[in-house]
């Protein structure tokens, strides 16, 4: 695989900022790939995308493009496309100068300015808005005209910092799939901030999760999301259920429920343990069913039933007053008769297991 | 209604009588009055002072701006705050300070003057005191706008492969040109008007150094209300026009 990007141990302090924005940071992206750098915001991930820009130079480490280091090279002599979280379209400028621009200070002939911007244009499927300003435009527009111009000098790289959080949900989607596709056609090397664990998993190839200024898991999303490396990308990747317990007899005690014990962790080890909403069980209300035999199976109260389109989240209390949240689809809801206050049997069909901080 | 009224008494009132006194004689003791040699020359004068001090306001006041706005350093709100002082100071006071500085008996002053510029009692101090009068104004119409570009624009810039020199050029001069003109535009109507601190190192010789302002208060003190007031017509139709184009180069900003 061609390397595209390379961060050898960034580090970055901000002054006035209370340690380090970014904590030794390294990750190597392929040429071609499309990843995702996704985290709580505050977690370091803006600034590692506006180093490897240059719009920010570290205070330690490489940068390395297309296997050329470029640390001290000016962000203009990169030869990378950025994308801003609020676009930074030009506003006194139409369209087409907008997309323009990066191809004409360079001198282009105008014939080649003109065919690149309308090839450009029609990509973006905004043929027709050139003329147009940007105070003129939508906001998933205004995206797509900033995506276009960080496109027309033809970069090696694109970086885009969380270029969807400000539209609304329907925007977001297609843009995402848009994305995707373009990625599909260009095949340029691509990073892009995030902090929607959905959005990061469903567009990227690999995604890099970032906290408190370092990396905690680098993977493909199947990855990432079945085999969490640490408590805190569990925490983050689609678990929303967070129960303490402690080793007995080798199963994990979590409360009124329990698990298989990680292996090596004799009795007495605490531990921590992630359950995704999907990954309980709900076995029926405790009035109408058997408790079967296993000892796992433990009791709960509904205590809130919210409808979520045709998914309800179900807000379980266990027996030792831990919260507990299920989804379930609203026809198996209505099949198990499910009310508030009710006592209901659940099970953990699976769990991520950490203790203290090491992986399972 | 109530400011209407206000507006009316305070605004309209004293314009339209400063207009009755003014062709109180018939239009032809205007024209008279308004180009008798030292009238316009004043009028000249005045037009000429405030158009190079506000041409100078334009590229100062947004350098002060963007250095305020784009760069972190020590005494950077000293500065901001010392940017208002000149609208606090009296400004009589201002002309004291010039001339105690620049004057015949003051060192820079004589070391001008041994270099064959004169200074005070001349144009450039006139200059000086406008420039120092309305140095607040383009700053702080310039520096909202340059604000709210927040960086982002110029960066994007820098990520399509602009200098700083192109990008200064082709993305921020032209967002913040109708702040810069709105900004000028005002100092050149402030400066129109300015009495204290003209009056003070001018020097006031007809025909030389004599302003617009101060020679409306020479008519005024010697008796002749027409010529003052003719002379006050023609100052009030400059400011006029240029309020109306202030205001509609931003209704059309805004629209």
């Amino acid at each position: 695989m061609l390397v595209g990007i390379v961060a050898r141990d960034l580090v970055k302090r901000f002054p006035g900022g209370s340690g380090r924005a970014v904590d030794v940071v390294s990750f190597e992206i392929g040429a071609g790939e499309l990843v995702a750098l996704l985290g709580p915001s505050g977690g370091g991930k803006t600034t590692v995308l506006r180093i490897l820009a240059g719009l920010e130079s570290p205070d330690e480490g490489r940068v390395l493009l297309r296997g050329v280091d470029v640390t001290d090279v000016r962000v203009q002599e990169r030869n990378i496309g950025f994308v801003f979280q609020s676009y930074a379209l030009f506003r006194h400028m139409t369209v087409r100068e907008n997309v323009g621009f990066g191809l004409e200070i360079r001198g282009k002939p105008r014939a080649e300015v003109d065919r690149v911007v309308s090839e450009l244009l029609a990509l973006v499927r905004l043929a027709e808005f050139g003329a147009r300003y940007p105070h003129e435009l939508s906001g998933g527009q205004r995206q797509r005209v900033a995506l276009a111009r960080a496109l027309a000098p033809g970069p090696s790289v694109l970086l885009l910092d969380e270029p969807f959080g400000a539209l609304d949900a329907k925007v977001r989607l297609e843009l995402r799939e848009w994305l995707r596709r373009l990625h599909e056609e260009r095949a340029i090397t691509t990073v892009f901030v995030t902090h929607d664990q959905e959005e990061a998993l469903s567009v990227a190839d690999r995604v890099i999760v970032m906290n408190r200024g370092k990396v905690e898991q680098i993977g493909t999303p199947e990855e990432i999301y079945d085999r969490p490396a640490t408590a805190f990308v569990a925490g983050f990747v689609g678990s929303i259920n967070e129960l303490e317990g402690e080793v007995r007899g080798g199963r994990a005690a979590l409360g009124s429920l329990a698990v298989h014990a990680p292996p090596g962790a004799g009795d007495g080890t605490s531990v921590r343990a992630f359950v995704r909403p999907h990954d309980v069980e709900l076995v029926g209300v405790t009035s109408r069913v058997e408790k079967r035999s296993s000892v796992e199976v433990a009791t709960a109260r509904v205590e809130r039933l919210v409808r979520v389109g045709w998914m309800v989240r179900i807000e379980l209390k266990l027996g030792d007053d831990q919260p507990l949240t299920v989804e379930l689809t609203k026809d198996r809801v209505a099949e198990l008769g499910l009310t508030e206050g009710e006592e209901v049997f659940v099970n953990l069909r699976d769990a991520k297991l950490f203790v203290q901080d090491y992986s399972i | 209604m109530a400011a209407g009224t206000y507006l009316l008494l305070m605004v309209a009132l004293p314009v339209a009588t400063l207009a009755r006194e003014g062709l109180s004689k018939g239009l032809g003791e205007l024209g008279r009055a308004i180009l008798h040699p030292v009238a316009r020359a004043a009028v000249l004068l005045t037009l000429e002072t405030a158009l190079v001090m506000a041409a100078v306001n334009a590229v100062m006041g947004t350098l002060i701006a963007y250095v305020l706005v784009r760069y972190r350093f020590p005494g950077r709100k000293l500065l901001d705050v010392l940017i208002d002082l000149p609208f606090a100071i009296p400004t009589l006071v201002t002309g004291m300070m010039i001339v105690t500085l620049l004057g015949p008996h003051a060192a820079l002053g004589q070391l001008f003057e041994a270099a064959g510029l004169r200074v005070v009692y001349a144009p450039p101090a006139i200059i000086l005191a406008l420039l120092f009068v309305t140095l607040p104004l383009v700053v702080r119409t310039v520096q909202p706008v340059l604000m709210e570009l927040d960086g982002a624009d110029e960066e994007a810039a820098y990520t399509l492969g602009a200098s700083e020199w192109t990008t200064f050029r082709r993305v921020t001069l032209p967002a913040i040109m109708p702040a810069i003109v709105s900004g000028a535009l005002q100092s050149f109507a402030r400066a129109l008007g300015e009495f204290g601190s003209v009056v003070v190192v001018a020097g006031n010789i007809p025909r030389r150094t004599l302003t617009a302002a101060v020679h409306v208060f020479g008519e005024v003190e010697s008796g002749d209300v027409h010529a003052a007031s003719a002379m006050s017509l023609v100052l009030v139709t400059i400011a006029f026009c240029v309020v109306l184009v202030v205001s509609a180069r931003q209704r059309g900003a805004h629209g």
